[in-house]
């Protein structure tokens, strides 16, 4: 595809020392990446740190074919990262929805302050809070990247039947948790 | 895809985002091509240049200022020599008169 030729060449072209191909391939990959990570770990500060390290690891691999999207790369990397990240904390937030971070919170909000904080999240923010990390990778995969199950698959690293059972358990879970927060 | 699948697609899309933080562009390129130096060599060599002016402009700035001084000093000095050359001269003028 000529799309993923003109990306290779602009890559290739990074990887030579020419910051003009480097600054668009950031300005490009990166608000879909942010919002990748965003939905899988829930913190802005932090979803940038892993699209950080997913540039590093893109430049490090020196070298893109471009048999596929570099987005797609890029995104595989992200979720990876994002899902290693959350493994290896300290409370095995892997299995586990934001609200379950409550129960450790060493800061005491009140009731007040604590509806405030998910209020100014977004709806589907906050819905998606209740859903574990996988299924939340799964669903901004599909929804930002369009990616097909064998990619989510991939990413998630799991077999495609489960991918595909992960995706369609996520979507329920999403629209039940926004209907029942009264988000629909 | 159908109707539902569509509409949460768009639901997770067009919902609001945090913005990515103004440092990031240039925190990337930094990591990118300086501390991990993973780009063998910028071509121009704009980027280390105006990364190097950036990070270190205040101890520039203060080079720069001391520089300054210095020069000037300097030059006070030439002058005050080259007063006293002519005053000894004219002194010296003025003994063989």
């Amino acid at each position: 595809m000529l799309v993923h030729k003109v990306e290779a060449a602009a890559f290739s072209a990074a990887l030579n020392g020419d910051t003009k191909s480097a600054r668009k391939l950031i300005a490009s990959l990166s608000p879909k990446a942010h919002a990748l990570a965003w939905r899988i770990l829930g913190e802005s500060s932090e979803a940038e740190d892993i699209v950080q390290a997913a540039f590093i690891k893109l430049f490090e691999a020196k070298q893109y074919d471009g048999k596929a999207a570099l987005s797609t790369y890029m995104h595989t990397i992200v979720t990876r990262l994002c899902l290693d990240k959350l493994r290896s904390s300290a409370n095995h937030k892997l299995d586990y929805g934001f609200e379950y971070d409550e129960l450790f919170s060493d800061d005491k909000l009140t009731p007040i302050e604590s509806l405030e904080r998910k209020q100014s999240d977004s709806n589907v923010q906050h819905a998606m809070q209740f859903l574990n990390a996988r299924q939340r990778a799964a669903l901004a995969l599909w929804a930002y990247h369009d990616a097909g199950i064998p990619e989510i698959a991939k990413a998630i690293g799991l077999d495609v039947n489960a991918a595909h059972q992960l995706l369609h358990r996520a979507k329920i879970n999403l629209r039940k948790k926004m209907e029942h927060l009264g988000y629909e | 895809m159908n109707d539902d699948d569509k509409k949460l697609k768009d639901q997770i899309v067009f919902d609001a985002h945090p913005k990515l933080s103004e440092e990031f562009s240039r925190k990337t390129l930094d990591n990118i091509f300086i501390k991990k130096d993973l780009i063998s060599a910028n071509n121009d060599g704009t980027l280390r240049l105006f990364s190097f002016a950036s990070r270190f402009k205040f101890i520039l700035l203060g080079c720069l200022l001391l520089g300054i001084f210095a020069f000037q000093q300097g030059h006070q000095k030439f002058i005050d020599e080259e007063l006293l050359n002519v005053d000894t001269l004219s002194m010296s003028s003025f003994s063989v008169l």
